[in-house]
């Protein structure tokens, strides 16, 4: 989706106010703007292509029926977004699945841990499943925002409104996020 | 500007203004350190876009499930409110208490709106006083473009009126059809003024009917944070200390249900309830993992 500009952010409202005018394909063009992010933000939070389908369909029907409400406090993206990280908190703790994700990562790394391996002879792919891992283990909100930021492309202002919470707490998440991260891949960076 | 004061964070995020910018760039000229951390950085973000996201489902397979999806019927009751609306200034004209319908418009949406921001009793009484014709003027205000005014509106007549027209006000909670404006709350929590429900989600607990509704909104408004948090705490500690079992009985479910820290002074109270005692125990051991028995003295003093 990347960090909008104005002219994007137009194009949005113009097509809000065609929908809330009645114009059902106006929906649609939002669809189709859109579900590749909605869909890859889903699938970083997840990590799993059904559910992350699931998902991300949900979020588009739920912005569906809310839309012609929409209040326009923050931009359309961010309200979409706020949707998708909502259906995805509802869903998490609906399932408990949270919990059993955090396990399957916590194994792995304690697999990892059990049996370093040598810099040199790590695999790509396993570089990713290693920094997917620690992606994984930080912090709720500290994940969100830097999903939002790194793989979305939102910058702060978008990331408050998506997150409901300050530009001060995004600042604050991010870089404790990165803190984190860094002493953790320290050896890969 | 020395290590401390470079936002390097924001610098590489392009958040800073162009003087902040500027200043940051200097001291990077001059700063190993500094330099050294924000290539850390960078290496860290390299790194972290490696990891694939998994390629996206075909379009329009995409786009004609949402679609197919989007026009299944919704939860509560789609479009049924305006149709209800239209009839019922007839259904609520009955002799007037108080000259409520002479209440100038401005008037009644600035008490409206000191209601939102803190619910006064002298206020409903006033209302329940005007009788249908105070709940008429109500009615009409879940129209007002401001969504305060509505929240307001909203949660009065909850607490205050009727079964049917409870019942009508709930189904307003839902999608609206075209050109009527109002509020839609398919998805609580989507933005910031959703937090004015608190009240109207309790005022439904406390009335009974829609307890399901009303537990599910607040556990949506739940992931706002901490505003919405505050004002839930809030409303869950007048549940509590209410003289109905019942009212308190749901004040408990909420607390179980929403993963807030509620005071647990409040749940105390309750441990000599005949029906609730059992369940503020189970409630209050589980939250500090203290094996204490109904002794609300010792309860205050394990928690202080």
């Amino acid at each position: 989706m990347g960090s909008m500009s104005e002219g994007d952010a137009m194009v949005d409202a113009e097509l809000v106010l065609k929908f809330k005018g009645g114009e059902e394909s106006a929906f649609e063009a939002l669809v189709k703007k859109y579900m590749k992010d909605a869909y890859s933000f889903c699938m970083r939070l997840t990590h799993d292509a059904q559910e992350a389908e699931e998902l991300s369909q949900m979020g588009f029907v739920s912005a569906y029926r809310a839309l012609r409400g929409f209040r326009g406090e923050s931009s359309f993206k961010s309200w979409l977004y706020r949707i998708f990280i909502n259906h995805y908190r509802d869903r998490m703790r609906r399932t408990r699945r949270a919990e059993a994700r955090l396990q399957v990562v916590r194994e792995e790394t304690q697999r990892r841990q059990a049996a370093p391996v040598e810099e040199s002879s790590i695999h790509a792919s396993e570089l990713s499943d290693l920094v997917r891992s620690k992606v994984e283990l930080l912090p709720d909100r500290q994940r969100e925002v830097l999903v939002l930021h790194l793989y979305q492309g939102l910058d702060y202002h978008e990331i408050a409104g998506a997150l409901g919470c300050t530009y001060d707490d995004v600042k604050m998440n991010l870089c404790l996020a990165r803190k984190r991260l860094k002493e953790e891949l320290k050896e890969h960076l | 500007m020395t290590c401390a004061d470079v936002r390097l964070d924001e610098y590489l995020d392009g958040e800073l203004g162009d003087v902040d910018r500027r200043l940051a760039e200097a001291h990077l000229s001059s700063c190993a350190a500094c330099r050294g951390e924000l290539e850390r950085s960078r290496k860290l973000e390299a790194l972290l876009r490696k990891v694939p996201a998994g390629s996206a489902p075909d379009a329009d397979r995409f786009v004609s499930q949402v679609r197919s999806r989007s026009r299944r019927p919704v939860p509560w009751g789609l479009g049924a409110a305006a149709a209800v609306l239209v009839g019922l200034a007839g259904l609520l004209a009955l002799p007037l208490l108080r000259p409520w319908r002479e209440v100038s418009q401005t008037a009644l949406r600035a008490e409206l709106l000191k209601y939102a921001a803190g619910p006064s009793e002298g206020f409903e009484r006033e209302i329940v006083r005007a009788g249908p014709a105070g709940l008429e003027v109500l009615e009409r205000e879940l129209s007002n473009p401001d969504v305060k005014v509505q929240f307001a509106a909203a949660a009065l007549l909850f607490k205050i009126a009727d079964p049917a027209t409870r019942e009508r006000v709930a189904s307003s909670f839902t999608l609206r059809p075209p050109g009527n404006g109002g509020w839609v709350l398919s998805d609580p929590g989507a933005e910031e003024t959703d937090v004015e429900l608190v009240p109207i989600a309790v005022s439904a607990l406390e009335t009974g009917g829609h307890e399901r509704w009303a537990i599910d909104v607040l556990r949506r408004l739940n992931r706002m944070g901490s505003q919405a948090q505050g004002r839930i705490i809030e409303s869950v500690v007048t549940l509590l200390k209410s003289d109905n079992p019942r009212v308190q009985k749901l004040a408990l479910d909420i607390v179980k249900e929403l993963d807030i820290e509620f005071p647990l002074s409040a749940i105390v109270d309750l441990l000599d309830s005949p029906e609730l005692g059992d369940e503020a125990l189970r409630i209050l051991r589980q939250a500090t993992q203290k094996g204490l028995g109904k002794d609300k003295a010792a309860w205050r003093k394990a928690i202080e």
